[in-house]
């Protein structure tokens, strides 16, 4: 993927600027902005065993990770979490729990089993969960709480970050 | 794949667990009856994740009349034609003259009487439910930017224990390979080949890092497989289409140890290789190489102390070939060799083959008829035999007389659970397997309680209680599981790690299941958040038995005669449990 490439491209750059900075310090000044232009979003494994990350150029806001969600993996060999046809339609923060609804076909195209689950819950939740104020995400289904989204995982409270499923980064 | 679940979305009670204690959400919350927003003058009570609402809202949003009888607590409701009946303290309630359960009692609060909403609701066909009206829109001018697919020609990464990629070229007349070193890679060239490059796919597997591919000229593709770690490969080619190659198991730790004095040589592996076993005399030496297989790390040695055993060496002995070289006092050989305890063991035998061989005649006589279980998985195979089962478990049925086994027959009623293509619905191939196992149990003298016998809905929260409630000694939840794609396939028994006595009960089914129906071994999986996991408070696990969602496993989900086998492979393993509980003792 060029993705990956740039962002190799980009560490070593981060390399010899970490040093050049030892010198000069308007470097680091010129290069901090763009540092912040690469944001993780998770894909799943098409064994459905892991999540994978997948780099997504921008500030990483919650519009851009859920529309990034939305329009599925760039990388072939990458699964969907969201079920077919679902769309984010509205998020909330309060404190340090967001909530974000999705339209219904996240629960009526979802293939159901609890390893499908696993995936879609976690890969929304290790998403938004990337962005440092945010500890807990509440999905909801139409701006309402669903008892489950498969049967087997409650979605009736928020969900914290599960980082056992992440798997190794891309670059 | 369209899912008829609106059931949980449109006729469902949706449930607050816990969550009306943590203030601050509760006073987020709005009630929602269809599509109005209800004022709530007093707050919503949540008991056991059921709703209750003064009755005053009762009488307001349903038009109800109500009446409350001090002398016996009764309280009747009568909506248009339905008259309610229902008790202070007591979950009966009477509808329509006929008695039922409600699954919370009516309460009061202060001086606020306080009726469970669900059942009403339920009664009325009404939608009842807890959310937002007022949370921020997306912007979302970007929807429906469906990412391209110029072609359907791609690079899948399979995964499983030989880390298998599939290269989904439609139209090609032959292959040739070749392993390279600088970096290590594996070359295929696909002939006959018209189309683009495929996509370059990162995997960051164990083997493989990524996958990449040029066109060498008009016909042919150049697919570029670079490693990790060098290692033998298996090309084939799929009648339908494409190719998959598929990479050597990965041999991990390697050890030595004895098990009730039995020797035993274990090792991690993605899965379980074919081995070869080579003696050798002077000096005494055991060879065991290891097919299809990769070493991960270096080669190495350790020094036993055993009295048979002085060192164990492994190492990569060519790019096909792991080599275990144990250095030996006296002759020792393998009698067995399988999963056991999360990882391939082979039971030693001291002495040579001979007198092993031998040994094994004698066990063999004194095992009375044993019976066989078919290796291949076709569905064929699986002809119900009736009779056949249990001969070789007679002996172990008072392990089991008079232990209370509750079985939870996944999903049901507007739950179908997953479905299969063919349009095989979860809940109902987990509810033969379930009455099946039942049988078994029963048979052995077990009492079983399941949470439900018939094609009923009941909350994932309500299935550990009812365990509980009948006094259940283990609970077993049977799934079958579910993936977008169809390709992934294979058995996984889940467990909460909060008591150690659920990975004993998992790993003891996880471990016949897979002796008895021969399926992919997906393993124990921790999962400290599913519900039922959770609430439970007994040995509890959750076998995923095979995926509806690919169409082989879908075919023998419904075969009766695999359904059996997965009972007897389930039974046996509740038997091993007891068996390791009564060890302890
Ligand atoms: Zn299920």
């Amino acid at each position: 993927m060029n993705n990956r490439r740039f962002i190799s491209i980009l560490l070593l750059l981060l390399v010899i600027f970490a040093s050049i900075r030892i010198g000069t310090e308007k470097l680091i000044d010129i290069f901090s902005p763009s540092r912040n232009e690469y944001f993780i979003v998770y894909f799943a494994s098409v064994d459905a065993t892991r999540l994978v990350p997948e780099y997504r150029s921008g500030k990483g806001t919650i519009e851009e990770r859920l529309l990034a969600l939305q329009n599925g993996p760039q990388t072939a060999g990458l699964v969907n979490v969201l079920s077919k046809g679902a769309r984010p339609l509205a998020y909330e923060v309060r404190g340090d729990t967001l909530f974000v609804s999705f339209s219904k076909e996240l629960v009526l195209n979802h293939p159901g089993g609890s390893a499908g689950e696993l995936i879609t819950i976690y890969g929304i939740v290790n998403t938004l969960t990337e962005i440092p104020e945010i500890k807990r995400v509440q999905i909801l289904v139409e701006g309402r709480f669903i008892e489950t989204l498969a049967g087997h995982v409650s979605l009736l409270q928020p969900l914290e970050r599960d980082p056992t499923l992440l798997g190794s980064s891309l670059i | 794949m369209i899912r008829s679940r609106c059931f949980f979305y449109l006729c469902s009670i949706i449930l607050i667990l816990g969550l009306a204690a943590q203030n601050n959400y509760a006073k987020a919350f709005e009630l929602f009856i269809g599509e109005r927003s209800i004022e709530l003058e007093s707050p919503l009570m949540v008991v056991n994740g059921k709703i209750l609402v003064p009755l005053q809202l009762i009488s307001d949003e349903f038009e109800a009349i109500t009446k409350v009888d001090q002398e016996n607590n009764s309280i009747e409701i009568d909506i248009q034609n339905d008259k309610i009946t229902m008790y202070l303290g007591s979950t009966d309630v009477l509808y329509n003259g006929k008695k039922e359960t409600l699954e919370v009692s009516p309460r009061q609060s202060n001086d606020t009487i306080m009726v469970p909403l669900g059942f009403i609701a339920d009664k009325l066909g009404v939608n009842v439910s807890l959310g937002f009206s007022e949370i921020q829109n997306l912007d979302s001018k970007e929807t429906n930017t469906d990412h391209e697919s110029p072609n359907n020609e791609r690079i899948v990464y399979i995964g499983g224990p030989r880390s298998q990629i599939f290269l989904d070229v439609k139209e090609y007349t032959g292959y040739r390979s070749t392993l390279l070193t600088n970096p290590d890679r594996l070359v295929v060239d696909i002939l006959g080949y018209e189309g683009e490059p495929l996509e370059e796919t990162i995997i960051d597997g164990a083997i493989v890092k990524s996958v990449e591919s040029t066109l060498l000229d008009a016909n042919t593709l150049r697919v570029f497989f670079y490693f990790n770690i060098s290692t033998g490969y298996e090309i084939k080619n799929l009648p339908e289409g494409g190719l998959t190659v598929d990479f050597n198991y990965l041999i991990d730790t390697v050890g030595f140890e004895r098990i009730n004095n039995k020797p035993i040589i274990w090792f991690n592996a993605s899965d379980k290789p074919e081995i070869t076993e080579i003696e050798l005399v002077d000096p005494q030496r055991l060879v065991l190489d290891l097919h299809d297989s990769t070493l991960l790390g270096q080669a190495r040695e350790y020094e036993v102390s055993d009295s048979v055993v002085r060192r164990l060496r492994i190492s990569q002995l060519n790019s096909a070939t792991t080599r275990i070289v144990l250095e030996l006092n006296s002759p020792m050989v393998s009698l067995h060799y399988g999963f056991a305890n999360e990882r391939l063991e082979m039971v030693m035998f001291e002495g040579t083959s001979e007198m092993a061989q031998e040994y094994l005649a004698k066990l063999e006589m004194q095992k009375q008829e044993s019976e066989t279980i078919p290796q291949d998985f076709e569905v064929d195979e699986y002809i119900v035999s009736e009779g056949t089962i249990l001969t070789d478990i007679e002996s172990e049925i008072s392990l089991l007389k008079g232990r209370i086994i509750c079985i939870d027959p996944g999903h049901g009623g507007s739950d179908p659970g997953s479905i299969g293509l063919q349009g095989t619905y979860e809940k109902d191939v987990v509810l033969s397997i379930s009455l099946l196992l039942g049988n078994l149990l029963e048979g052995a003298g077990a009492k079983v309680v399941y949470t439900r016998d018939d094609d009923s809905y009941i909350s994932i929260f309500e299935r550990p209680m009812v365990a509980m409630r009948h006094d259940s000694e283990i609970l077993i939840s049977i799934h079958a599981n579910g993936y977008v794609g169809g390709l992934v396939s294979g058995t996984e028994t889940l467990y909460h790690p909060k008591d150690t006595l659920n990975l004993i009960l998992a790993e003891a089914i996880q471990t016949h299941l897979i002796d008895a129906i021969q399926l992919p071994n997906r393993g124990l999986i921790q999962r400290p958040d599913l519900a039922l996991l959770r609430v439970s408070e007994i040995p509890t696990v959750l076998v995923e038995v095979a995926f509806i969602t690919h169409p082989k496993e879908e075919q023998l989900l419904k075969a009766e005669g695999f359904q059996l086998m997965v009972a007897e492979g389930i039974f046996r393993g509740i038997l091993e449990f007891f068996e390791i509980l009564a060890s302890e003792r």
